[in-house]
């Protein structure tokens, strides 16, 4: 009797607690219907209107991308000690057991290789640079030396695929990719992100195009790759016989036939393709324009080297990014091909210095005496760096140096970045010290940079919410101005 | 019935709530949610006034004789469902207006658990109403738990839509104007003791005084906690309390501690440097050098945060997207901000009528960008318009300078870019009339360097930009290029053309395997006619640079086709297409792969060509192909025979073409077999590979290859 006395006072018993149960999850259930699955998704909403999430430091980018992963022990990050402890071997507490490639972890010894190229400080900073990069040198004020970034990739395809996509698996967004979707284009007569490729002379590693791809993000977002010959942009041109009158009049009917089949079907895909047509419409006035470079001024040529003027140099490259990025493309990506030191190294990174260190200068002086540095993020890297020990035989003045992802340097410039050294590797160029810097949180700090925040950039794809670092990355305020 | 199915959704509704509190998502909501969220301030004052309602119900419940308690218990009960009801809708309605942009967290997370505190509240309160009400004391709990859960979250509420001042507001004693003159403030009252009322006060107050330590009096201060004195400022390191603010994040004893508000840097200095200068509590600002840190750091601190467009009206959206197109993008500064920026792209599309239309919102416009537009001398007041400019880019315009002082109305100009265009020094005399100008791009114009410095002299406030100048470097001139590219062979005569894209430099050919020069070189000018295979070589000239390297090709005049040809000796089955490849007009490149390559290495070459009607000969080509790295040799000798019939053959020419040196990289040659004229009818071609490579050679002592794509005959 008493528990039902309970139950009555109670109003409630195993029955009504079971059902008021099922009130309840049902009401959970309702809840979870109302996140962003059933009403789109909220990153559309945050990043639909292209404008920043706060007011920017820069408004593009340029990355000069040095594939294959330039030796930072021979260029920026200066280790006397190794040139004291050359030919002996690397002491093991130093690699504490990390891991090798293929390709030397079954050497016998890792006798130590000092660079046989001399370094001298310059700057307010102090920044040591090598022989190598005379015309940097001359701009390291304006530079942020990053000695410690670090990848989590030992390979060239992994490694670039993480420092471009923020994953070391293919398919998702690139950098360029993630801004075009997230500010969209300042010139909506040229596609937000171009891509420009060049090839030096050392050993080269490929660049393809998964890494400029929009992944799972709207393919109006994927990378153009402007390319050397008369036709920057390929199939961009009318064919003869086809006058613009004629175009225009094919991409409308197009176009009502594209809308009709979107009516039908809803594929954001058919939309993409129609803006992709109109944009190449535009572009086929638009590229011309920005590709000519017989005004540029002789002044200019000298500033670039005479190499700027044929087509496919990496100089030429720099000189259209600056041409690009001053028509409002919002991120230009380079990437120039021969930094895979693994035998020939001290030979072939003359070459690929003298191919790429004038031009890039140049790029940061152009846009400093156009009152663009300010707006523009200019970043000079590559994907890891090179070990401080030799592959293969090591001579008096010749070395190979195996990938190294725990630690490489890289630059910044322009754009909201405050100039000097940031981070420091210990006195073997081996591990990171101080103020490690993972690709990760390079990201995060770029897209800050943009007036983005990295947490919110968000686009949903196959049930979750992705980011550019995914679910990592911290900005490093330390190096913004 | 009805009352069991409002009590489920009064269950329901709470367990949703529940449910948004737990998960704490971030909710995208449709037009008509947000409607029904914005209601929630007329909703809050149904569960108010029903929750005071019930409980003066109750009231009278536990003091009624029990005769009448069934019909009021009726009504207490329908008073407490409908609260119960109300609270939770309230509540989530709340919650989906709390998704709006533009509410502060702090208070929205206090009125948010308050809230919900109410919701959940009342629904214990009416679920378990007839357990309560068999104790008058546990009622009473339960009412005066509902009742001050109302209050503070209605006053939470309040201070979100009022603010927090709102209430005492008028009790307070109005202090007048109290912002004081930067220079007259005492560093303790208005720096350092904001600071700690920001980030330390609340844990290290009179009331809670943890650590032992009380921040909010001078006594507090010089006290200092249970671990001692905040400073010394003997100490390297300043002591106990720069020690604490200097610890990592991460570290336990680290101040303000993780998850609070932490320190700015600007906030650290001040701080420090009061320290070390004596931490004194009556020094005013103007007491200290302007050159000292301290004074510095103060002002900064002080300096109001500046925005430059405050107060500017802000612009029609209609009339921003009317102006906008593909070809000049108008957009805000930065989101919520009135002030714009025009940026102009394509210059074929440029027309001033643009520049026209944006007088309309000369009030928001606050960067003009216009390079490469063809800006005219005419175009110039249109931008005078736009008095708000504070960057104008007119780089690379086709303005000369003469109508520029119409610029003067641009009374907030930073930044000019004159860059690139046909103005001169006297253009510039009025600049100074422009009083925040400090920016002039002046580079790649009319002005000398000597009229640059003269300017930067002149205006010293103002920076003249003048560029990087390359009048004094000398570096080598490039190449001329070929216009059409894939030109190697041709048939009776052809047409080099060749382009360079340096407009004015001096292109020199040579036809006859010399090094053009300047002097004795035929000038390039439109195009050379050549009627023959030979070696064209040209080079570039410009003063100022050095000439260019020389561009060298061979061009081979494809004569002769045989109708048909044999090959006695097959290439190596890797490399064997057939015959014709020969003689079908097309070269191979420096891949040997390509399949436009045939390699012979062991047998050698041994090909019979014959023609239907007889030609003469005089001149054989073999185009072939030399890589060091994978064998590829010139051949050791060629052979030329020919005859009217095959058994009629004599031989007409042998050749040993040159070897290359150790490290040459791979190149493509043409090897001429020259001979007298002859009337044949067949010709046997015969080619012997290397037969041991040289001793510099990695591979010394085996077979080299010998590789053709094409014979010419003529």
């Amino acid at each position: 009797m008493e528990k039902e006395i309970l139950e009555y006072s109670l109003q409630i018993n195993r029955r009504r607690f079971l059902s008021k149960m099922g009130i309840g999850i049902g009401s959970a259930a309702l809840g979870s219907l109302l996140m962003p699955d059933l009403f789109g998704s909220r990153a559309d909403a945050e990043t639909v209107a292209g404008l920043p999430h706060f007011a920017p430091k820069a408004k593009r980018v340029i990355y000069l991308f040095q594939n294959g992963a330039p030796s930072q022990l021979d260029l920026f990050d200066f280790k006397p000690k190794l040139n004291a402890m050359q030919g002996q071997d690397l002491p093991a507490s130093v690699r504490m057991g990390q891991r090798l490639t293929g390709m030397t972890s079954n050497q016998e010894r890792f006798p130590l290789a000092g660079s046989v190229f001399s370094f001298q400080q310059y700057g307010d900073h102090g920044a040591w640079i090598s022989e190598l990069l005379p015309h940097t040198a001359r701009i390291v004020n304006e530079l942020c030396i990053i000695h410690s970034m670090h990848t989590e990739a030992i390979n060239h395809d992994p490694a670039l695929t993480f420092i471009q996509t923020g994953a070391q698996v293919g398919n998702r967004p690139s950098t360029g990719a993630w801004l075009s979707y997230g500010l969209g284009s300042e010139n909506q007569n040229l596609p937000a992100f171009c891509v420009l490729l060049s090839k030096g002379k050392g050993n080269g590693q490929g660049v393809y195009a998964k890494l400029w791809t929009n992944g799972f993000l709207d393919s109006i977002h994927q990378g153009v790759q402007f390319s050397s010959g008369d036709h920057p942009v390929l199939y961009l041109n009318n064919p003869d016989a086809i006058d613009r009158q004629d175009r225009r009049k094919m991409l409308d009917r197009l176009a009502s036939l594209n809308e009709a089949s979107y009516a039908r079907f809803g594929d954001s895909e058919i939309n993409a393709r129609i803006q992709q047509y109109e944009l190449a419409y535009r572009m086929q006035t638009a590229v011309p324009e920005v590709t000519d470079l017989s005004h540029e001024p002789m002044d200019i040529i000298k500033l670039y080297g005479p190499d700027c003027l044929i087509p496919g140099t990496y100089a030429a490259n720099c000189l259209l990014a600056r041409k690009l990025s001053e028509n409002g493309v919002r991120f230009v990506q380079l990437y120039h091909q021969g930094w895979d030191g693994h035998n020939n190294l001290t030979g072939e990174i003359k070459g690929q210095c003298a191919d790429t260190d004038q031009a890039s200068a140049a790029l940061i002086t152009d846009l400093k005496q156009r009152g663009l540095l300010d707006e523009t993020l200019v970043i000079w890297g590559g994907e890891f760096g090179r070990t401080n020990y030799c592959q293969g035989p090591l001579t008096k003045d010749n070395y190979g140096r195996d990938h190294h992802p725990r630690c490489f340097t890289i630059w910044m410039a322009g754009g909201g970045i405050k100039p000097g050294v940031y981070g420091e590797t210990d006195e073997f160029g081996y591990n990171i010290v101080e103020n490690p810097v993972h690709v990760n949180d390079f990201h995060a700090t770029l897209l800050h940079l943009m007036g983005l925040d990295h947490e919110k950039l968000t686009f949903r794809h196959l049930g979750r919410r992705y980011r550019l670092t995914d679910v990592a990355g911290k900005v490093v305020h330390d190096i913004i101005a | 019935m009805v009352k069991t199915i409002a009590g489920n959704i009064a269950f329901g509704l709470n367990c949703l709530l529940l449910f948004l509190a737990i998960s704490d998502q971030v909710l995208a909501l449709p037009a008509w949610l947000q409607v029904t969220g914005r209601m929630h301030p007329l909703w809050l004052h149904f569960p108010i006034a029903l929750l005071i309602a019930a409980t003066l119900a109750e009231y009278h419940l536990t003091s009624q004789p029990s005769s009448e308690k069934k019909i009021l218990t009726g009504w207490a009960d329908a008073l407490l469902l409908m609260a119960s009801l109300t609270a939770p809708l309230t509540a989530v309605m709340g919650w989906f207006l709390s998704q709006e942009p533009g509410y502060e967290n702090d208070v929205l997370d206090r009125h948010r658990w308050s809230g919900l505190m109410v919701s959940l509240l009342a629904y214990t309160w009416y679920a378990g109403r007839t357990w309560w009400r068999k104790n008058r004391f546990a009622t009473w709990m339960i009412a005066v738990g509902n009742l001050s859960g109302v209050v503070l979250a209605g006053h939470f509420g309040a201070v979100i839509t009022h603010g927090a001042d709102y209430l005492w507001e008028p009790l307070q004693k109005k202090s007048g104007q109290s912002t004081p003159l930067p220079d007259s403030a005492r560093l303790y009252t208005e720096i350092i003791q904001p600071i700690f009322e920001k980030k330390c006060n609340s844990c290290h107050n009179q009331n809670k005084a943890k650590g032992k330590l009380i921040l909010e009096t001078e006594e507090g201060i010089l006290k200092g906690g249970k671990n001692g004195a905040l400073w010394d400022i003997q100490a390297p390191d300043l002591g106990l309390m720069m020690q604490r603010i200097r610890l990592p994040l991460v570290e336990k004893k680290h101040m303000p501690p993780a998850g609070k508000t932490q320190l700015t840097a600007l906030e650290i200095a001040i701080i420090e440097q009061w320290i070390k200068a004596g931490s004194p509590f009556d020094k005013r600002i103007a007491d200290l050098e302007p050159t000292d840190s301290l004074h510095q750091l103060a002002m900064t601190w002080l300096k109001p945060p500046d925005d430059p467009y405050a107060g500017m009206p802000f612009p029609d959206p209609d009339l921003i997207r009317m102006i906008s197109s593909h070809y000049c993008v108008v957009q805000p500064i930065a989101r919520y901000s009135p002030a714009l920026r025009v940026h102009f792209f394509g210059a074929s599309h440029f027309k001033s009528d643009n520049l026209k239309a944006l007088e309309k919102l000369k009030n928001q416009i606050v960067e003009l960008r216009l390079g490469h537009m063809t800006v005219q001398d005419q175009d110039i007041p249109y931008i005078a318009a736009l008095t708000q400019l504070r960057l104008l880019d007119l780089s690379f315009t086709r303005i000369t300078g003469k109508t520029l002082p119409a610029l003067k109305t641009l009374r907030h100009l930073q930044t000019l870019s004159l860059t690139g265009t046909q103005i001169h020094a006297q253009d510039l005399d009025w600049i100074d009339s422009l009083p925040e100008l400090n920016a002039v791009y002046v580079w790649n114009t009319g002005l000398s360097s000597q009229e640059m410095e003269a300017l930067s002299k002149r205006f010293p406030r103002m920076h003249f930009e003048d560029g990087f100048r390359g009048d004094t470097i000398v570096t080598r001139l490039t190449m001329p290029l070929f216009r059409d590219d894939e030109l190697l062979v041709f048939q009776g005569d052809t047409v080099i053309e060749l382009k360079h894209f340096v407009k004015d430099a001096d292109i020199r050919y040579t036809l006859d395997g010399r090094e053009p020069d300047s002097v004795h070189s035929a000038p390039y000018e439109k195009g050379v006619r050549i009627d023959k295979s030979l070696v064209f070589k040209a080079k570039a000239f410009l003063t100022g640079w050095l000439s260019s390297q020389t561009l060298e090709r061979q061009f081979y005049k494809r004569g002769f086709q045989p109708d048909s040809i044999r090959l006695v000796k097959l290439p190596n089955p890797q490399y064997a297409p057939n015959g014709r490849l020969l003689c079908d007009g097309k070269k191979g490149d420096t891949n040997f792969k390509s399949g436009k390559w045939q390699g012979y290495r062991e047998n050698g070459m041994e090909a019979w060509l014959t023609f239907d009607t007889a030609v003469i000969v005089s001149n054989v080509v073999f185009s072939s192909l030399t890589d060091i790295g994978s064998y590829i040799m010139p051949p050791l000798n060629l052979q030329i025979w020919g005859g009217n019939s095959p058994a009629s053959m004599s031989l007409l020419s042998t050749e040993r073409p040159a070897q290359p040196v150790k490290g040459e990289p791979a190149y493509l040659k043409g090897y001429e077999c020259a001979f007298p004229p002859r009337r044949v009818r067949v010709l046997k071609l015969v080619a012997t590979p290397v037969a041991r490579l040289p001793a510099w050679h990695p591979g010394k002592g085996d077979r080299g290859w010998f590789f053709v794509d094409e014979i010419f005959i003529n």
